[in-house]
C-alpha cells in the first residue's frame, strides 16, 4: 500500500514527466492550444506509455538480460514502440471510427515522443526511490507508466486551459507563439515545485 | 504471382532492406559491445575513485564475521588501499540506531599508523580522514546533515571515540541520524583497531557492552559480591553516566548509586524510577523493563544507558566473578 | 562553395534547430541548468547528427520510400547505442551527467528531422556539412542558455564558482522554460532586425543604382541635346 501511494504520488506530482523530468515537451508545446486536443493527445500518450512498458519491461527483464543483450535496448524499445503505435492505430481505426477521429491523428506523432521511450528506459533503471523497499516487478512498472501518463495528461490539460485564455490577450510580437507558451509552462512548473516538498 | 515475381516487387525490397539494415546494425553493435565492454572490476574502480576523489589501488579485504556486525554497526564492504595510500582502509559501514530505528550507511576512510612497541612493530589507529553518506533507512532529515557536520563529528574524537553531541555548535536538526553516523565512525575505529592493530578491548566477550565505555569501567570482586564502577558512552548526552553498583550471589543489584548523572539538563527528573534506583533488580526484571513501554519517559536515552549498565552488571556476574576474583582489574 | 556556406549559415543561424525550428526541446530543457552538460549534450548530438546524415544520405538510393522512417530510426538508434558505449567506457562522468537524455537522442526530432528534410535528398558531402552545421547550431544554443541558467541558478560557470549568489528557480525546469522562452524571443528579434536591415540596405542600394542609372541617362540625354 505504501509503495502504491509512493508510486502514484511520484509519477503524477513529485516526478511529473513534464514539470520535473522535462520529457515529452514537443507535444506539450505543439498540441496544447485547445483543451480537447490536449486531452486526446494526453490519453493517447498514456495508453501507449502503459502498453509500451507492459511489453518492453518483460522483454528486457526476461529475454534480454538473461541473454546479455542489454546493449540492444534502444533499438528493441524503439521498434516495439513504433510497431505498437502502428498496431494501435489500425485497431482503433477498425473498431471505432469516432475514437479514431478524436485520437488517431495524434498516434503517429507518439513514436517520436520521448515520454514513451523515457518511461521504458526509466523502469528498467534504478527505481528504488519510489518503491519504499518493495521489489521491482512488472506490476509496479506498468503502474508507474500509467500514472506517469496521467500526470502528463494533467499538465497537458492545465496548459491548454491557460493557452485558451492566452488567445484572448494581445502578446508582444516576438513573445507570441513558443516564447509565451514556455513562460506559461514555467508558471505551471513553479506551481508544481510545491509538490517536491511532500516527498 | 510466382515466387520469382515476388522477388521483384517493392514489398520484398522494403522488407529485405529493412531487415538487412537491422541485421547489420545489430551485428555492428554486438561487435562494439564486446570491444567497449565495461567490466565489473572497472565499475568498482570507478565507484571507489569517485568516493576517494582519485583513482587508487586497492585489494578487497575479507570482513571478520564476528567483529564486522555488531549492535552498533555493520561493515558491508572493505577495501585495503595500497600504493601511495598504504595503511588506509576504505569501508562501507552502516551505523545503526538512527531516527525511527533506521540506519545510515557511510563510506569511511580509516587510517592506521605504524608504531614500534616493546612487543614488536604494530599499528595504531590513525584517525578517520574521510566520511561521506552513501544511503540511509528511514532518516527523513538526512539532508540536513552537511559535510561540515560530519567533519565536526570526526574532529570531536576523544579517547572513547566519536560523538555527535554538541559538535562545535553545528546544529543539524537530525540528531539521531548524526548519532548513527557517529556509530558508523566508532565502528570503523573499533573494527580497524580490533583487526589491524590487535587491540583487545576490555570486557571482550561480555554481554551488554554496547552502551559502555569499556576503557573506564572497572570491576572489583569482594567475596561473592562483584562491585562495578561503570562509565557509559555518551551518544546523545553532554556527559557520560558514572554509576556504581554491587551484584551479589543472588544476582540482584544493591548499593546502586549514580555518581555522575549525564542526562541533558532538565531531563534528569524525567528518568524512570527504576533507572534512578536499581536496588533489588535482577537480569530478568531489567530485561523485561528494557522491552516494555516504561522506558519511554521523556528521558529514554538516559534510562537506556542506566538500564544497560544494570544489564551489564547482572548478566556478566559469573564471568566477572571468575575473571576478577584474583583482585585483578581490566 | 557558396552552397556549403549557405547550408552552414542556415544550420547555425537562419534555421537554427533550437531557436527557429524549436526542435529537440526535451534535452534542451533538461540539461541547460548546467552549462557543461549542455555542451556535452551538444557535442554528442553533433557526432550523431553528422554520422546519421552521412549514412542516411549514402543509403538514400537503396532505402525504399515506404520503410524509410523505420530504417532511419534503426540507424539513429544504433549510433546512439554506440555513443553510449563509447562514453560509458572512456568518459564515464559525461555518461553520468547526460543520464537518461542520452538514450532519448533517438527520439530527438532534430536528428530524424534532418534525415527526413535534408539527408535523403542531398549528397553525402552536403549532408555531412548540414549535420555539422545543425549540430553546432544546437550546441551553441544549448551552451549559451546553459551559461545563463547556470550563472543565475548557481553563480558558477562550467562548474567554477565565480559569484556567491544563487536563484534556485534557475536550477529547476521552471527556470529552464523561462530562459528558453526568452532566448527564442531575443534570437528571433535579432535575426528579424538583421534581415530587415539587410533588406533595407539592398533596397537602398537598388534605389541608388536606379538613381545612378537615371542620372546617367539624363546626363547622356543632356549631352545629346
Amino acid at each position: 500500500m505504501a509503495t502504491l501511494i509512493a508510486i502514484v504520488l511520484a509519477a503524477v506530482l513529485t516526478n511529473n514527466f513534464i514539470t520535473v523530468k522535462t520529457y515529452g515537451i514537443c507535444p506539450f508545446l505543439g498540441v496544447s492550444k485547445k483543451t480537447s486536443s490536449a486531452l486526446g493527445m494526453g490519453i493517447a500518450v498514456t495508453i501507449v506509455m502503459t502498453l509500451a512498458t507492459a511489453v518492453t519491461y518483460p522483454i528486457y527483464e526476461y529475454v534480454m538480460v538473461p541473454l546479455n543483450f542489454e546493449f540492444l535496448e534502444i533499438i528493441v524499445f524503439i521498434f516495439i514502440i513504433a510497431s505498437l503505435v502502428q498496431m494501435l492505430e489500425m485497431i482503433i481505426r477498425k473498431l471505432s471510427p469516432t475514437l479514431y477521429n478524436a485520437m488517431g491523428v495524434y498516434l503517429p506523432l507518439i513514436t517520436t515522443n520521448c515520454a514513451v521511450l523515457g518511461v521504458c528506459e526509466l523502469v528498467i533503471g534504478d527505481m528504488s526511490q519510489f518503491l519504499e523497499g518493495a521489489a521491482m516487478n512488472m506490476g509496479w512498472a506498468v503502474l508507474y507508466a500509467l500514472f506517469a501518463g496521467l500526470g502528463f495528461t494533467l499538465i497537458m490539460v492545465i496548459m491548454s486551459g491557460m493557452r485558451e485564455k492566452l488567445n484572448n490577450v494581445k502578446v508582444a510580437k516576438y513573445l507570441d507563439g513558443f516564447p509565451i507558451a514556455m513562460v506559461t509552462a514555467a508558471l505551471i512548473c513553479m506551481a508544481f515545485m510545491v509538490f517536491t516538498y511532500i516527498a | 504471382m510466382t515466387v520469382k515475381e515476388f522477388f521483384k516487387t517493392n514489398a520484398f525490397k522494403c522488407i529485405a532492406v529493412l531487415l538487412s539494415i537491422v541485421l547489420i546494425c545489430c551485428i555492428a553493435l554486438t561487435i562494439c559491445d564486446s570491444l567497449f565492454e565495461v567490466t565489473a572490476k572497472e565499475r568498482l574502480d570507478r565507484a571507489i575513485a569517485e568516493i576517494y576523489g582519485e583513482s587508487v589501488e586497492y585489494t578487497v579485504a575479507e570482513i571478520d564475521e564476528d567483529k564486522g556486525d555488531t549492535a552498533q554497526y555493520s561493515i558491508d564492504e572493505l577495501y585495503d588501499l595500497s600504493g601511495k595510500h598504504e595503511n588506509e582502509f576504505l569501508m562501507k559501514i552502516t551505523g545503526k540506531g538512527g531516527f525511527n530505528s533506521g540506519s545510515v550507511t557511510c563510506w569511511v576512510v580509516a587510517t592506521v599508523s605504524p608504531v614500534s612497541g616493546e612487543d614488536g612493530d604494530g599499528f595504531e589507529f590513525g584517525g578517520i580522514t574521510k566520511a561521506t553518506i552513501d544511503s540511509n533507512v528511514n532518516q527523513s532529515y538526512i539532508h540536513y546533515i552537511t559535510s561540515d557536520a560530519i567533519q565536526a563529528v570526526i574532529n570531536k574524537q576523544d579517547g572513547d571515540g566519536f560523538t555527535s553531541y554538541d559538535t562545535n555548535g553545528i546544529k543539524t536538526g537530525a540528531t539521531f541520524s548524526l548519532g548513527a553516523i557517529a556509530n558508523a565512525l566508532n565502528g570503523a575505529k573499533e573494527y580497524v583497531e580490533a583487526i589491524y592493530c590487535g587491540v583487545v578491548l576490555p570486557f571482550d566477550g561480555y554481554e551488554y557492552t554496547d552502551k559502555l565505555n569499556v576503557n573506564e569501567t572497572t570491576v572489583t570482586v569482594d567475596g561473592t559480591n562483584v562491585n562495578y564502577h561503570i562509565v557509559t558512552n555518551h551518544g546523545n548526552h553532554p556527559k557520560p553516566f558514572t554509576i556504581e553498583m554491587t551484584v551479589g550471589a543472588d544476582g540482584a543489584i544493591s548499593n546502586y548509586t549514580i555518581i555522575v548523572n549525564g542526562s541533558t539538563m532538565d531531563y534528569g527528573s524525567d528518568m524512570a524510577a527504576i533507572a534512578l534506583n536499581m536496588n533489588g533488580q535482577t537480569l530478568e526484571t531489567l530485561e523485561a523493563f528494557i522491552n516494555s513501554d516504561g522506558i519511554h519517559t521523556g528521558a529514554t536515552y538516559s534510562n537506556e544507558e542506566c538500564v544497560y549498565a544494570g544489564l551489564f552488571a547482572t548478566a556478566n556476574y559469573e564471568k566477572a566473578l571468575a575473571e576478577f576474583s584474583q583482585g585483578g582489574n581490566a | 562553395m557558396n552552397k556549403y556556406k549557405k547550408i552552414t549559415l542556415d544550420g547555425i543561424i537562419f534555421n537554427n534547430p533550437t531557436f527557429i525550428l524549436v526542435l529537440g526541446t526535451c534535452p534542451t530543457l533538461g540539461l541547460i541548468s548546467s552549462a557543461l552538460s549542455a555542451l556535452e549534450m551538444g557535442l554528442a548530438v553533433i557526432v550523431i547528427l553528422t554520422l546519421s546524415n552521412v549514412i542516411i544520405s549514402a543509403l538514400r538510393k537503396i532505402i525504399p520510400n515506404e520503410v524509410r522512417i523505420p530504417c532511419y530510426i534503426v540507424v539513429i538508434a544504433t549510433l546512439v547505442t554506440l555513443i553510449r558505449m563509447v562514453l560509458d567506457k572512456f568518459l564515464p562522468s559525461v555518461y553520468e551527467a547526460l543520464g537518461g537524455f542520452l538514450a532519448l537522442i533517438v527520439v530527438n526530432c532534430i536528428i530524424l528531422g534532418r534525415a527526413e528534410a535534408f539527408a535523403n535528398k542531398h549528397t553525402v558531402a552536403e549532408s555531412a556539412v548540414d549535420g555539422v552545421a545543425n549540430g553546432i547550431g544546437f550546441t551553441l544554443a544549448l551552451t549559451a542558455m546553459g551559461i545563463i541558467c547556470e550563472f543565475l541558478g548557481k553563480g558558477s560557470l562550467f562548474g567554477a564558482q565565480i559569484m556567491d549568489f544563487s536563484i534556485g528557480l534557475f536550477s529547476s525546469p521552471a527556470g529552464s522554460f523561462i530562459v528558453f522562452g526568452l532566448s527564442i524571443c531575443a534570437f528571433t528579434a535579432i535575426i528579424d532586425k538583421f534581415q530587415r536591415a539587410k533588406r533595407v540596405k539592398q533596397n537602398k542600394l537598388a534605389r541608388e543604382n536606379l538613381l545612378d542609372a537615371g542620372n546617367a541617362a539624363r546626363t547622356a540625354e543632356e549631352g545629346n541635346a
